[in-house]
């Protein structure tokens, strides 16, 4: 009988200090990687302390390893954050839907990430990049709090060096120091002054419930359609399967029929979340 | 399996448990204890208590315990090792591939015969199984589920609290029962509905001349039993009024307790943690409740229910709609457990007929 | 009680119409005629909801930790004298202000056990009511804004054998090892629903032990030992705080008899620093308090 509770031991490969509160595990399963996509999510866990839920961050193209963000904050993330390279991670996955990149071919990206919700986004952006021909103009709009805040700073490299892309990064007013280059303000105002515009693109958004929501206002008055309008929701989760029963937005399990929704998706749910 | 019709007396469905009993079955019936009744196991009998409408709590805890083992892991250095309690019973018989047999968890083929169980309780079982089997199948549930033998007794007196005929089954119903028994004729007729119920009948030669084949027509008619109010009319003001300011209202007077979660034969959502030493442990599964504010609770403190009343409407909305749409059931047995229990005196029946008549009398929401 | 319920009926409704308070926390008519619920009142015009009567059993006192109720401001409250010890305690400890808050105090002669009125019980007497009621002595509550004279008889304590709480003398003659199992048995029964501390008026903690877990404090199994642990440190927390309504072993589905643990720890603590809980609002918290004379002779 298949135990669906039962994690597979993933391997550390490496471990990114992002910021003093958060890390990029990078992992690989029996030398190589899981079948996943991006969007997709995991349970990723520290033997002995528990079990969390996180979106992969990395392109299902680099097959030699895959990876997640965390911030430590409870048991299980304090578990994780105490493991070293080379240690075991418990695995369960991949669950939940995905970003539809076919759907995305031939068109204008621009992807919007807010502190550690850029996670997902980070997936599906080298995912593209990875496949840069596919896709028209390439926008990354990242912000954080504070400069301290920002993670990815590898990442940002390299999205800069991938040809027809344009790569802003922000930090919240109050949140810049005195060598900032980058620019201040809240990701919303700053999207509302790019040159990006609604037809023929698509727009992806991970971020903090507040920061999403008025996201999601700017697009639209940006001339983005609702259904061009792609974000990953995130709910407290523990088993992934649908079954332990708090992930739910009105009658949607974030956990299978998500975390993938389109801003149309989402104008059909309750206000629950 | 086509339904098969019996009559037993009194003294003879006496004899049948205490075979049952004696053939060493763990047998659990509704059992006195401090003035109250539980279900339990019984070693006679006469230790059950048949006289009362439902025990306190359901027998849900046969097939998902308040705590349940996923795996177990030990650790010496950097090797882990997890033993998954679910390849152990594979390997009762035949080794597994490293030739030894595991040995962790809990004992989840544990035969089971639920004794003088109530129809609503019952009726439990069959409709989480749709959640357990939701795409992924949950093994721990379903061999629990396959290994409960369940022998119902009919109701002939349903308390104010009880709406199982609302919620489209009946005090007389046989779903999910192995056996359903009606008082009558010299003790019991008996309904059986299943392989499993056969399975009991037939566990020896003694069992089977207990119990005299009659046919359908003489086993008892199930009495007229109407509904008093319309629960699908209550999920349309569902569908409807996820805003209404009736939840905030209405759940003022909710503490925000598990009670009537855990008091509940259907409520199944769980916790998943790990417990144990730095070198050995396990990952558990708990209960858990909607009606907790840490259920939903984010780590960055953003929580989706605020209130309580936002944690009662989600209950409402799981048992009442959202189960529905996708199960085609509805999460409730109707045995009225949340409504006896709460120490708060709310009650499901009152709600839930509260709703259906606002949707039927198309009163706005306010 | 018709005339008990009409002075209720025109205290709240004063109260309201003269918005000196905003709600008013009371009971009424429950799902059967031996139950009662609370019920929450705004508009002076729903008044006539509020009645009393010995099937009250409810504690309303746990409503002013809530926050939604709590956003109601100024709340006048209807309390029997248990109650309004935990409305002192809750002043006492600053969750509460007095000048928020109307006490609306009823005279009670006691209230009768819920399982026995769920099973019929509808007679007043020594062997029908709370242990908490036969040793009760705030049938007059100690503080309030009004007070409501009950219009019935006090029933009689004919039969002295019946004393409240007697098991604790019964366990404090065992031995640790029987009391330890003793205590095992009934916390096997505990299905972690935190009934106990929903419904308690004191459990007020924004975030309680057992959902804080860097460390994890208390095991989260409901078995053995995450259920002993659980009740355990309940009982300590609430030493030298409880007020005795008995509302967690009221609450409690698998009927642990939680008020055994907590009745005991009101004694001690009134053995050994003279101090009861709930009485004055302005006496320090015993436990929140260090004087040199306390003693400390476990201290080795």
């Amino acid at each position: 009988m298949e135990n669906i509770y039962l994690p597979k031991l993933a391997v550390i490969k490496e471990i990114i200090q992002e910021t003093p509160d958060t890390k990029t595990v990078r992992l690989t399963v029996d030398g190589g990687i899981i079948d996943y996509l991006p969007g997709q999510f995991g349970e990723f866990s520290c033997i002995g302390e528990g079990e969390s839920t996180f979106g992969f961050a990395s392109s299902p193209l680099r097959k030699d390893s895959f990876e997640f963000s965390f911030r430590t904050a409870g048991r299980a993330t304090t578990g994780i954050n105490g493991l070293n390279v080379g240690d075991n991670i418990g695995f369960r996955g991949p669950y939940g839907n995905f970003f539809n990149t076919d759907k995305m071919k031939g068109k204008d990206i621009i992807f919007i990430g807010g502190g550690i919700g850029m996670a997902p986004v980070k997936s599906i952006l080298e995912y593209c990049i990875d496949e840069r021909n596919n896709y028209g103009k390439i926008t990354v709009l990242y912000g954080a709090k504070t400069v301290m805040d920002l993670m990815y700073k590898k990442g940002i490299e390299e999205w800069k060096a991938s040809p027809n892309t344009d790569v802003v990064i922000t930090v919240d007013p109050g949140g810049e120091t005195p060598d900032w280059k980058g620019r201040v303000g809240f990701v919303p105002t700053i999207l509302e002054e790019l040159p990006v515009k609604g037809n023929n693109a698509i727009a992806v958004v991970c971020g903090p419930p507040i920061m999403i929501k008025f996201v999601l206002k700017s697009l639209e008055k940006m001339g983005f359609n609702k259904e061009d309008i792609i974000t990953t929701l995130e709910n407290r989760m523990k088993c992934g399967l649908g079954k332990c029963g708090r992930c739910n937005i009105g009658s949607v399990y974030v956990c299978k029929e998500g975390p993938v929704f389109t801003a149309k998706d989402l104008e059909s749910l309750p206000n629950d979340f | 399996m086509e339904e098969k019709y019996y009559e037993i007396s009194s003294e003879n469905i006496k004899k049948f448990v205490n075979n049952l009993i004696e053939q060493h079955n763990e047998v659990i019936a509704p059992k006195d204890k401090d003035g109250d009744t539980f279900y339990d196991k019984i070693n006679n009998f006469d230790d059950a208590d048949l006289n009362i409408l439902l025990p306190k709590l359901s027998f849900k805890e046969y097939l998902l315990p308040k705590t349940e083992t996923l795996f177990e892991y030990s650790i010496s250095g950097s090797n882990i090792n997890i033993c998954d309690p679910l390849e152990n019973i594979d390997v009762n018989t035949n080794a597994n591939n490293s030739g030894k047999a595991a040995d962790c968890g809990d004992n989840i083929s544990q035969k089971r015969i639920i004794f003088g169980s109530r129809p609503c309780d019952a009726g439990a079982g069959p409709i989480m199984e749709k959640v357990f089997n939701w795409d992924y199948k949950d093994e721990f549930f379903n061999e629990r589920f396959k290994n409960l033998y369940i022998i119902s007794i009919a109701c002939d007196k349903p308390d104010n609290y009880c709406f199982c005929t609302e919620v489209q089954l009946s005090p007389e119903s046989s779903f999910g029962s192995d056996i359903l028994l009606k008082k009558g004729g010299s003790g019991y007729y008996a309904k059986v509905i299943t392989e499993k119920g056969m399975e009991l009948i037939n566990s020896n030669s003694e069992n089977s001349s207990l119990f005299k084949e009659i046919s359908k027509d003489k086993f008892p008619a199930d009495k007229d039993w109407k509904a008093t109010f319309d629960i699908k009319k209550t999920q349309s003001f569902l569908d409807k009024n996820f805003t209404s300011n009736y939840f905030q209202e209405k759940f003022l007077s909710c503490i925000g307790c598990g009670v009537c979660t855990y008091t509940c034969p259907t409520c199944h959502c769980f916790d998943i943690q790990d417990e144990g030493t730095n070198e050995k442990g396990k990952r558990i599964r708990n209960w858990d409740s909607c009606q907790f504010g840490i259920f939903t609770l984010h780590t960055s403190g953003h929580n989706p229910r605020v209130t309580q009343g936002d944690r009662y409407r989600q209950r409402l909305m799981h048992k009442f709609k959202i189960y529905n749409e996708k199960f085609n059931k509805y999460l409730c047995v109707g045995c009225g457990r949340c409504s006896r229990n709460c120490p708060e005196d709310i009650d499901l029946k009152e709600i839930t007929a509260e709703l259906s008549l606002m949707e039927s009398s198309n009163k706005p929401a306010e | 009680m018709e005339k008990m319920n009409e002075k209720i009926q025109n205290i709240a409704k004063e109260l309201l119409e003269n918005k000196e308070v905003n709600l008013i926390i009371g009971f009424t008519k429950g799902s059967n005629p031996l139950r009662m619920r609370s019920v929450f009142i705004t508009d002076p015009k729903d008044v006539s909801k509020l009645s009393f009567n010995s099937h009250c059993v409810q504690d309303l006192a746990v409503f002013l930790k809530k926050p939604e109720v709590k956003k109601f401001g100024k709340i006048g409250i209807v309390v029997k004298g248990c109650d309004e010890k935990a409305v002192n305690t809750l002043i006492q400890e600053y969750q509460l202000s007095r000048d928020n808050i109307k006490i609306i105090g009823l005279e009670c002669h006691g209230v009768i056990k819920q399982n026995l009125a769920d099973k019929g019980e509808n007679s007043l007497n020594q062997s029908t009511v709370y242990d908490k009621c036969l040793s009760c002595e705030v049938h007059t509550p100690a503080l309030y804004d009004y007070l409501v004279e009950s219009d019935e008889q006090a029933f009689e304590i004919n039969d002295n054998s019946i004393k409240p709480y007697a098991k604790i003398e019964e366990l404090d003659l065992m031995t640790a090892e029987e009391r330890n199992g003793f205590w095992q048995n009934e916390f096997e029964k505990c299905i972690k629903c935190y009934a106990c501390r929903q419904v308690c008026p004191l459990c007020y903690c924004t975030r309680c032990i057992v959902e804080k877990n860097t460390p994890q404090w208390i095991e989260t199994n409901i078995e053995e030992t995450g259920n002993a642990q659980w009740n355990m440190i309940r009982a300590y927390h609430l030493s030298g705080r409880c007020i005795g309504c008995g509302e967690c072993e009221r609450a409690c589905p698998v009927n642990i008899p939680l008020m055994l643990i907590n009745e005991k720890m009101a004694r001690d603590t009134f053995e050994k620093f003279g101090y009861k809980s709930g009485i004055d609002i302005n006496a320090k918290p015993v436990f929140g308090t260090f004087d040199i004379n306390d003693f400390n002779d476990f201290i080795k």
